[in-house]
C-alpha cells in the first residue's frame, strides 16, 4: 500500500472500529456499503476526513463505493 | 466581611467605592461622554448615572473595539470626542440622585448589538424599558451582587440598574479568575448572582464548597442549562433558580423559575407564539432600531412551547435547526448531551456541507482543566447510547474556547 492508500485505510478503519469494534481488514475491492456496512452517516464522516486531509472531494464527480475507487477518484482529482 | 455602603468592589484590584464616594463623584462631574466606554468599571458606572441625569441620547462603546470595528459601526474619532453638559448636580443622598434620574423621561441608552446583514444595529431604550423588571424595595435593599457580565452589555446593565437602584452592593467578578470566585462570594456575601450558562459551567469545576448565603441564581444571554442548574444546587443549596428571556432588541421580557418563562399577564396581547412555534413581540415593548424592517410583529426566531402549565418553555433557535440527510437536528440537544461527559466543559454543534448527507454534524469541545488527548471515541460511545444516530457529531474538534457573539451568543459556523 502506498501513503494515500494507507492514509484513507486508516479513516475509514476508524470509522469502522468506532461503531463495531473488533477485526477490520480491507482489500481494493472492499465495498464500504456492503461489506463494511457503512450508512450514509458513516459516508458523510468518511468524505469530510478525507476533504480535510487531501483537499479534494471524493463524491464530487461520481458516486464511489469501494476501496479501489476512493483511491482512483483522489488520484485522478489530484492530478 | 461588611459591605454596608459600598457601591463597587474589585476584588483582584483591592479597588472600593463607597456610595458616598459615587455621590461625591456625581457632584464634581461637569460633562459626561456621549459615547461611554468602559476603560475603567467604576467610572464607566459614573458616566452612566451622570448621563441618566440627563434628557438626551448616549451609547455605550466597547473599549477594546479595534478603529475598524468603529468605523463599520459608522463612528469616527470626532463621534467619540463629543460629550454632554451636566446641568445641576448638587445632590445630597443617593436617593436624591435616583428620584431626579426618574424624571428624565427623554433619557435614552443605544446599543450596537450583532444584525442579521453583517453590520451592528444599534438599539436604544429609554429608561422604562431598560428598568422593566428591575424589582426595588425594602427585600431587595440587603443584596449583594456578583457581577459576571460585561459591564457595556445589555445584561450588565440589567444587573447594574436592579443593584443600583436598590443602593446595593456589587462585587465585581466579570474576568476574574475562576479559581478565586466561590473564596470571593463567601468572602463578600454575595446573595446573587447572574450570568450565563456558559459561565456557570466554566465556574463549576472549581467549586468546592457550600456557599449557602446565596439566595438566587440567575441564567441568562443563551439557552437555559437544566443540567448545570442542577449541578449548582450542589453548592448553592439555598439558591432559587431563575431563568431571564431578554436581547438587546427587546430588553428583559420574559422571566420564569428553573427552565420556564412565564409571560406576565400585562404583556399578554404582546408577546405571542406564532402558529410555527416561533415566539414573536409587538413593536410597542421593543428599543427603537436602526434596521428598516417595520413589521409590527418582531419575529425573535426562537421556537417554544407552551406547558400544560401556562408556562413556556425555549426549545431552539429556528434558524439553528441542522438538517441532516432529512433530519432536522436542534444543536442544544447535543451539546446539552455531549456537557454530560465527565471531561467536557462545554461544546459547540453546528452542520458541515457534504455531498451524501447535506450537512453532516461537527462538534468542537472545550475539555476541562487537566485533561487532554483524542475525545472522538469516547464522546460517540457516550452519545450513541443516548441519541438517535443522525444525531452523533461525526467530527469532534478539541478547542480552546467557544467563538461567541458581543452578546454571549454561542457562533455556529
Amino acid at each position: 500500500m502506498n501513503h494515500v492508500e494507507e492514509q484513507v485505510k486508516k479513516i475509514v478503519e476508524d470509522i469502522y472500529k468506532k461503531k463495531n469494534g473488533g477485526a477490520f481488514q480491507i482489500s481494493k475491492s472492499t465495498s464500504l456499503r456492503n461489506d463494511l456496512g457503512f450508512d450514509s452517516f458513516d459516508l458523510a464522516e468518511l468524505t469530510v476526513k478525507i476533504e480535510d486531509l487531501f483537499g479534494i472531494d471524493i463524491f464530487e464527480n461520481r458516486i464511489v463505493d469501494t476501496f479501489e475507487q476512493i483511491i482512483n477518484e483522489l488520484t485522478n482529482l489530484r492530478e | 466581611m461588611s459591605l454596608m455602603g459600598f457601591f463597587w468592589v474589585e476584588p483582584e484590584k483591592d479597588y472600593f467605592k463607597s456610595y458616598d464616594d459615587l455621590l461625591q463623584d456625581i457632584q464634581s462631574k461637569r460633562f459626561v461622554d456621549k459615547y461611554i466606554k468602559n476603560n475603567n468599571n467604576y467610572n464607566f458606572f459614573l458616566d452612566l448615572i451622570c448621563s441618566m441625569l440627563t434628557d438626551r441620547q448616549f451609547a455605550l462603546i466597547d473599549k477594546d473595539w479595534s478603529q475598524a470595528e468603529l468605523n463599520n459601526l459608522g463612528l469616527n474619532e470626532i463621534d467619540l470626542t463629543e460629550n454632554v453638559k451636566l446641568e445641576s448636580n448638587d445632590f445630597f443622598s443617593i436617593d436624591e440622585v435616583l428620584n431626579r434620574i426618574s424624571q428624565y423621561k427623554e433619557w435614552k441608552l443605544g446599543f450596537y448589538t450583532s444584525g442579521t446583514t453583517g453590520r451592528p444595529k444599534f438599539i436604544s431604550h429609554n429608561l422604562g424599558v431598560l428598568s422593566r423588571n428591575v424589582k426595588t424595595g425594602s427585600r431587595f435593599q440587603k443584596n449583594i451582587w456578583g457581577f459576571c457580565y460585561n459591564p457595556t452589555h445589555f445584561a450588565g446593565i440589567q444587573v447594574f440598574l436592579q443593584a443600583f437602584f436598590n443602593q446595593n452592593s456589587i462585587i465585581n467578578l466579570f474576568n476574574m479568575d475562576y479559581s478565586i470566585v466561590e473564596r470571593t462570594i463567601k468572602k463578600y456575601a454575595i446573595s446573587h448572582l447572574s450570568a450565563t450558562p456558559t459561565y456557570y459551567r466554566s465556574l463549576y469545576p472549581f467549586l468546592h464548597e457550600s456557599c449557602p448565603l446565596v439566595e438566587r441564581i440567575t441564567f441568562g444571554g443563551e439557552i437555559f442549562d437544566d443540567q448545570i442548574a442542577q449541578m449548582l444546587i450542589n453548592y448553592f443549596p439555598n439558591a432559587k433558580i431563575t431563568n431571564v428571556y431578554a436581547s438587546t432588541e427587546l430588553g428583559s421580557v420574559l422571566a420564569g423559575e428553573g427552565n420556564t418563562l412565564k409571560i406576565p399577564e400585562e404583556f399578554k396581547d404582546r408577546i405571542k407564539i406564532s402558529e410555527d412555534g416561533e415566539l414573536v413581540v409587538h413593536r410597542s415593548l421593543m428599543g427603537e432600531d436602526t434596521s428598516l424592517d417595520n413589521d409590527l410583529w418582531f419575529s425573535t426566531g426562537d421556537i417554544v412551547t407552551n406547558e400544560p402549565d401556562g408556562t413556556i418553555k425555549f426549545i431552539s433557535r429556528k434558524t439553528e435547526m441542522i438538517n441532516v440527510g432529512g433530519y432536522k437536528i436542534n444543536p442544544h440537544e447535543i451539546e446539552g448531551i455531549i456537557n454530560e461527559i465527565h471531561e467536557i466543559q462545554d461544546s459547540i454543534v453546528y452542520g458541515r456541507d457534504n455531498r451524501i448527507t447535506g450537512k453532516v454534524l461537527v462538534a468542537e469541545v472545550v475539555l476541562r482543566p487537566g485533561y487532554t488527548g483524542d475525545m472522538e471515541r469516547k464522546i460517540f460511545e457516550y452519545l450513541s447510547g443516548h441519541l438517535q444516530p443522525w444525531k452523533i457529531p461525526r467530527m469532534i474538534k478539541i478547542t480552546d474556547s467557544i467563538d461567541r457573539t458581543r452578546t454571549g451568543k454561542k457562533v455556529r459556523k
